[in-house]
């Protein structure tokens, strides 16, 4: 347990500083920043004031420096264009974005190990089929399009569901079908895959043979040792979730950080885009710490080894 | 010495010890075809780069001329006109002429972006493989830390700071993109460092340059050109959700991501408008996914997963 914290930790803090040093070169790569947000008609004379107040005019490296500092104690200063500290201004929308990826990602390991799991007894014959042609759909539909194609039948042609907002379960629920169907569709075909290979093992073979039904074998014996490469999955593609759960915010009008960080992009709204640069990776990290201890409860070996599920 | 010993020993006999696994590989898990019909998984690809290169020849019409009293036709098959046979937009352009030029820029970009990721990635995952030791740990770390950047936090911050344009979108894409190759590459190149043909051409006296000439790169090739195929899909659906957004590219660019934000915005009077723009991306992917298995299949190569 303490390897594994002590691992987060140091991936935190790497992911952290690349984040920070990337930033910061950006911004001294575009230019004077006072340029992003002070008309062009300033006079010099205030855009040098404004320069001093922001710390714009001490040497490169102090100023590398103090963004450092202020990466790792989440103080990046006011926002450039919000009248508040850029912290709060993302962690307004953090909750929020955090919900609709965190349900999206439990929902689509749900169904995809259900699918998978259903789905892997049958050979072959029409359940197969209509399985590799949703998940074929599934994983080609880009989800930002998918949201799309929601709100025209869902919301417009059905009315079922409210297209925008984020007031009650009803409006999470195009959204969280949006996000879903990708990861499900990759977790289904991972799961059914791999309880494919572990039918084949002597435990299952004495499992049947001992007469415990075929329901009992498959969640009890057959899923714990086939579902592994799907939780890797997830911890592997963390990023990918919760930058998908950015981009259907903006399909969706959800007032998550992600709208609030592409408002804060078409401004150069800098210390609202440092703030949300380095809490994303963060929750990066989280969600792999999450699944690495997933990992650990499924597996005993993983308990004894504490292998973590991204060593690779 | 046996003649079979002597076939095993030589060192230019580089592809037999890959046999022995090709037996147990994993199945499939994704996008799966059957083999019967052998050219037909490319059907989709070919579709998307007839209707993406011969766009000109498809229809006459100018993709760019609005005509304000023609907006929002419906399709031809919808109650419009063979004139639009998609129908037009917003603005009364002509559907399928912009649905080509759009493929083809994004086709352009996707290419160039999967290029340029793929360079950097097989180069770092190569080296990291190949070197092993302190090379490979720091490659690693730099590896593990970038996955915990999502891509389209990387656009926002280069649009943010460099603004938009074309050079910064495939900068965003290599960013995005390189990971994926330099992880299967480096364990690719650590299984063949570790490999028995490549013990025995050392031992045979072959040096550094040869040995990675000769026995590694003929290796890795195949996984390259798939990874290839798969990255051109990746980037694209990639490249069409910064656009989407609206980061990347300036707003007057026509790209598939930027013809579904321009349908969306017609959403409730014309479906048509956001729908085909789309179904060209899901058929971009299709297609360069489709390749990708077909080349796996027709090298008999291991299944290729970054799980």
């Amino acid at each position: 347990m303490a390897r594994l914290a002590l691992r987060a930790m140091a991936i935190l803090a790497g992911t952290i500083f690349l984040a920070s040093s990337g930033i910061f070169f950006l911004i001294h790569l575009s230019g004077d920043p006072t340029y992003g947000f002070l008309p062009v008609t300033t006079s010099p004379e205030v855009r040098d004031a404004v320069r001093e107040r922001l710390g714009l005019d001490r040497p490169l490296v102090e100023q590398y420096l103090l963004f450092l500092q202020d990466s790792f104690t989440l103080d990046f200063g006011y926002s450039w264009s919000m009248r508040q500290p850029a912290v709060d201004a993302v962690m307004n929308g953090f909750p929020k974005t955090m919900q609709l990826a965190l349900t999206g990602t439990v929902t689509a390991v749900l169904l995809g190990v259900a699918v998978g799991v259903v789905t892997s007894a049958r050979r072959s014959g029409p359940a197969e089929w209509l399985l590799s042609a949703t998940t074929l759909v599934g994983l080609a539909i880009p989800g930002f399009w998918l949201g799309t194609l929601l709100i025209l039948l869902f919301a417009v042609q059905l009315g079922w569901f409210p297209s925008s907002g984020s007031s009650g379960w009803r409006s999470m629920v195009l959204p969280v079908v949006a996000l879903t169907l990708h990861p499900a569709s990759m977790i289904a075909r991972l799961v059914r895959a791999n309880m494919r290979e572990v039918e084949s093992t002597t435990y299952i073979r004495t499992a049947r043979a001992k007469g415990l039904p075929l329901f009992v074998v498959q969640w009890r014996h057959m899923l714990p040792n086939a579902i592994l490469p799907a939780v890797a999955y997830v911890g592997l593609h963390a990023a990918g979730l919760i930058g998908g759960a950015i981009v259907i915010e903006s399909v969706f009008a959800y007032p998550g950080v992600g709208r609030m960080a592409l408002q804060a992009a078409l401004e150069r709204d800098l210390p609202v885009i440092h703030a949300f640069v380095v809490l994303s990776a963060a929750m990066v990290v989280l969600i792999n710490v999450l699944v690495d201890l997933t990992a650990m409860v499924i597996d005993p070996r993983l308990r004894a080894s504490q292998v973590a599920s991204h060593a690779t | 010495m046996q003649p079979d010993d002597a076939i095993r020993l030589d060192p230019t006999v580089a592809r037999a010890p890959s046999d022995a696994h090709r037996e147990t590989r994993p199945p499939r898990t994704r996008l799966r075809f059957s083999s019967v019909l052998n050219l037909l998984p490319l059907v989709p690809l070919a579709l998307f780069l007839v209707i993406a290169l011969a766009g000109p020849y498809l229809t006459p019409a100018d993709p760019e001329q609005q005509n304000l009293l023609r907006r929002l036709q419906p399709p031809v098959w919808a109650g419009g006109t063979w004139s639009h046979p998609l129908g037009t937009d917003g603005l009364g352009r002509d559907l399928l002429a912009r649905l080509a030029i759009g493929a083809r820029f994004s086709l352009f970009i996707g290419m160039i972006a999967a290029i340029n990721a793929g360079l950097v990635g097989v180069l770092l995952g190569a080296f990291a493989g190949l070197a092993g030791g302190w090379t490979d740990r720091i490659i690693t770390s730099f590896v593990t830390v970038s996955m915990a950047i999502p891509g389209i936090v990387i656009g926002i911050v280069i649009t943010a700071t460099l603004g938009q344009g074309l050079l910064n979108l495939v900068v965003i894409l290599l960013l995005g993109g390189w990971i994926i190759y330099a992880r299967i590459v480096r364990l690719q190149a650590l299984a063949l460092r570790q490999s028995e043909f490549v013990e025995a051409a050392y031992s045979l006296g072959a040096g550094k340059y040869h040995v990675l000439r000769r026995h590694m790169l003929p290796n890795l090739a195949p996984t390259i050109l798939v990874l290839f195929a798969q990255g051109i899909a990746a980037v694209m659906v990639f490249e069409a959700t910064l656009t989407y957004l609206g980061l990347g590219l300036s707003i007057e660019d026509v790209t598939l991501g930027s013809l579904v934000r321009e349908g969306q915005q017609v959403l409730f009077s014309a479906w048509w408008a956001g729908l085909f723009p789309g179904l060209m991306i899901a058929l971009a992917i299709v297609g360069f996914n489709f390749l990708a298995d077909w080349i796996q299949a027709r090298m008999r190569i291991d299944r290729i997963s970054d799980v």
